[in-house]
């Protein structure tokens, strides 16, 4: 053992060492959160919770076509859809909507595939509860995070390059064309 | 002071059962399945002689999912998600390894973006990973402090990756044939911020721990493995470099855009735990030069293939082009048809070469997807290079391999 060597382990240099380093961040800013006071601000793409959204007039996006269903990894959507008469028009729609947070993984396959951008992930995170049951998304309460949220599930769809910004989101509305019947000729 | 011990490693002293003074026989000691240590839940029979580790029998299998055999009732896409689930802490390379597998099978190629794109996130979870493994290790044996600081570095990792994906863990980032968004400016940015001060900051571990005389006396000459016994083990990764092997898929077979880039491979000389613990430390180093560059180097372009039957096309012509649209419909519900063939492929995950061995019949879903991930095969060397050692030093020794248990059991 060399003197030098000796005389580091008699002193403790190596733990002085550190513990200046330790000291020093006592004066550095602190990055923990105090997290149910202080909440950090989520990027738009961040995927949260699902909503279903409607469009400016309110009429509801999804026409039911069932792809999310067929996409998700986890078997966790349920769709049921329909026919509805609505000014006129024949359109299809989702007559019954479930999605059970419980199985869902957050993967976002569902959005990317929906073809009108009827579902959009939000940033709500916090929905524990004690019933478990409540956790299974029907149909009104997936449009009820879908309103509470719209800005929210928007700013997903744009930042995926799922949809444009507002002024060119009218492009990707899909009109039905007018059938009254859904064995009639079209209208034109 | 009671009756005289015997001393039965003595010479002199002939111990038998009946004859001494005090029962001796060897001590079976269970250690999990839930212990602090174990990263995940692993059980381990200890077969103790006073404090000496006569024999190690790991027994696995509490976390199994059966990530395989779900596999085979999934379309190819949605499998992405259950590798995110192998190794939690590394999920992007984990999707990375299984992509490049079933790309090799479609025999595609991807842009030159998404090449760049996912070496730079494969890498950013290197260094996430082995942050990981440096201030669980460190945990584990005692120095608190390296936890923090090392999470707080790894959280501005996760933090580009939420900004870049939406996930922090669960990524689901890569597609067949691409990446699922396109790397923003805002993620160059802040990563070549990110990359500035990251030396610094794996110096300032370095001052903690490299002499520290706790930490060199619990890592030096701990876990050892000779490079010999390591290569016939199958060991990979750090744990095999350690040991002075030079083997890293990423010079080996080169994917992604490895050759591109100029970086080297570390190498240890004494197959420790020590070692490992440089060796990831200079891994960290050379993983930040290889971000830089390729952040350098990345070209414009496309992030995904356009192949109108594999990747959904473009959101502009869905909406407005008959044929996009049913390709689109055809992909989301049914996923994309694979030729008959069998593939493996592997990647150098954070942990060791990670592969993935597909036997496809055709159609939308493999017939069967073999994993061969990093930890299982490390974990058989677990007995070999626990024997001998002190009780006290199992935490080291498993934590040398940097276990992640959703991968061993799968
Ligand atoms: S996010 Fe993924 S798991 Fe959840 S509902 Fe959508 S597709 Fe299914
Ligand atoms: S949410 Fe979208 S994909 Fe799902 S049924 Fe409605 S329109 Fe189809």
């Amino acid at each position: 053992m060399t003197i030098r060597a000796l005389f580091s382990a008699i002193s403790f240099a190596e733990i002085a060492k550190a513990l200046k380093l330790t000291f020093r961040h006592m004066r550095v800013k602190e990055v923990t959160l105090q997290y149910p006071r202080e909440k950090l601000t989520l990027p738009d793409t961040h995927r949260g919770a699902l909503g279903l959204l409607c469009y400016e007039d309110g009429v509801e996006r999804c026409v039911g076509c069932d792809l999310c269903e067929a996409a998700c990894p986890s078997h966790c959507i349920k769709v049921v859809s329909g026919e509805r008469q609505e000014n006129g028009m024949l359109r299809r729609i989702a007559t019954e909507f479930y999605i059970d947070m419980t199985k869902c993984v957050f993967c976002g396959f569902c959005v990317e595939a929906c073809p009108v951008n009827a579902l959009g992930m939000t940033k709500l995170y916090e929905y524990s509860t004690p019933n478990k049951r409540s956790l299974i998304f029907d149909k009104p309460k997936l449009y009820e995070v879908g309103e509470k949220y719209h800005g929210e599930a928007k700013a997903y769809l744009v930042a995926h390059n799922q949809e444009k910004a507002d002024e060119q989101a009218s492009r990707y509305r899909y009109r039905f064309p007018s059938f009254t019947k859904s064995n009639d000729v079209p209208v034109l | 002071m009671g009756e005289p011990v015997i001393d039965h490693y003595a010479d002199d002293v002939e111990v038998t059962p009946e004859k001494s003074p005090r029962r001796v026989e060897d001590m079976l000691l269970n250690m999990g399945p839930q212990h602090p240590a174990t990263h995940g839940v692993l059980r381990i029979v200890l077969d103790l002689e006073g404090e000496i580790i006569v024999k190690a029998t790991p027994h696995l299998g509490y976390l199994h999912r059966g990530v395989e055999k779900l596999a085979e009732d999934a379309t190819y896409t949605q499998i992405i998600p259950l590798t995110d689930r192998l190794d939690y802490i590394c999920a992007m390379t984990n999707n990375y390894a299984f992509v490049r597998a079933v790309e090799k099978l479609l025999q595609i190629t991807i842009p030159q973006r998404a090449e760049y794109i996912r070496t730079i996130v494969s890498e950013m979870q290197r260094l996430s990973g082995h942050l990981f493994w440096l201030g669980t290790q460190a945990l584990d044996i005692g120095a608190m402090t390296v936890f923090f600081y090392t999470f707080r570095e790894r959280e501005v990792l996760l933090d580009l990756f939420e900004l870049l994906c939406g996930a922090r863990l669960t990524v689901s980032y890569f597609r067949v044939g691409g990446v699922d968004r396109d790397m923003t400016d805002e993620v160059i940015d802040r990563l070549y911020k990110f990359l500035e001060t990251f030396p610094e900051k794996i110096d300032e571990y370095n001052t903690l721990l490299e002499t520290n005389r706790i930490w060199v006396a619990r890592t030096k000459g701990v876990a050892f493995i000779s490079g010999k016994d390591a290569i016939n083990f199958g060991l990979t990764g750090p744990v095999l470099r350690a040991s002075g092997v030079h083997y890293d898929v990423r010079k080996a077979q080169p994917y992604g855009v490895y050759d591109k880039v100029e970086w080297e491979v570390p190498l240890g000389k004494n197959g420790d735990t020590y070692d490992r613990y440089w060796i990831r430390i200079e891994e960290m180093r050379q993983s930040a030069k290889i971000i830089k560059q390729c952040l350098d180097q990345i070209p414009k372009g496309a992030i995904a293939a356009d192949l109108p039957m594999i990747t959904y096309p473009p959101r502009e012509r869905v909406m407005t082009d008959m044929e996009s649209l049913i390709h689109h419909f055809m992909i989301a519900t049914r996923g994309f048809e694979v030729p008959e063939g069998e593939v493996y492929s592997s990647i150098e995950a954070p942990k060791g070469e990670l592969g993935f061995y597909i036997v496809s019949q055709g159609g939308n879903k493999p017939h069967r997807c073999r994993i061969r991930p990093p930890s299982f095969i490390n974990m058989g060397a677990f007995d070999h290079m626990a024997r001998g050692y002190m009780i006290a030093d199992i935490v080291t020794i498993f934590g040398t391999y940097d276990i992640v248990m959703g991968e061993c059991d799968r």
